[in-house]
């Protein structure tokens, strides 16, 4: 998962990298998807990783909720 | 996952939070006041759990979302400079940390410098993007990669 100035900076990758055109997203949203992943005190004794329900559900709540994200 | 399992997990993200240190087998046998081999078998749990990356040597990779090797993405706080192995991770250490932070990393295509600013919970930025090309239920059959 990079970053990119631009999306036509991605475009540019994708086709120098021959790699598909995936999902792309602001800054701010992967802000919000790492705050709702990695927010959690993993010393907990009480922390799991999250299932693949949860996961999705997480993905959903951000507006991911395309193919791509799905889990399954 | 056990006990021994949970207590390794634990003393791994404490180590790379407070001291920003990928903690050995042996320095974490001898935390615990365990046999080494025993933490071997956490490692391994935990990294089948993709909780952890183990080299192949067995020394953690990365306790994601922190990166125990150096990376393009630094996440520069008042106490240390972290490395995560990609954007979100290295969003996922501000966020786990608490902490304002510097994320300095370059743009995957002409290799410009950027660099995302967080102060107090809130995100700043100039319009970047950012790009997975792998779907997501595929991530882990090559995590470095994705």
């Amino acid at each position: 998962m990079l970053l990119f100035r631009s999306e036509e900076h991605v475009d540019r990758w994708c086709e120098l990298w021959k790699q598909p055109r995936g999902a792309t997203f602001s800054a701010k949203q992967a802000w919000r998807l790492a705050c709702a992943w990695y927010a959690a005190d993993r010393r907990d004794p009480a922390w799991r990783r999250k299932t693949i329900d949860e996961a999705e559900a997480t993905f959903a709540t951000l507006g991911f909720t395309s193919d791509f994200w799905r889990l399954r | 996952m056990n006990d021994l399992t949970e207590r390794a997990r634990a003393f791994i993200f404490d180590e790379f939070m407070q001291r920003n240190h990928a903690p050995s087998t042996e320095e974490t046998a001898q935390a615990l006041g365990i046999d080494i081999t025993r933490v071997r078998d956490a490692y391994r749990g935990l990294a089948d759990g993709h909780v952890i990356v183990l080299q192949s040597n067995g020394d953690i990779l990365t306790a994601n979302p922190y990166a125990a090797v150096p990376t393009p993405f630094v996440v520069e706080t008042s106490r240390h400079a972290y490395n995560g192995i990609c954007i979100w991770d290295a969003l996922g250490i501000v966020a786990n940390v608490g902490s304002d932070a510097r994320i300095r990393t370059t743009c995957g295509d002409c290799g410009d410098y950027l660099q995302l600013m967080v102060r107090d919970g809130t995100l700043a930025h100039g319009g970047e993007v950012v790009h997975i090309s792998v779907p997501a239920k595929f991530w882990w059959e090559n995590i470095v990669f994705s």
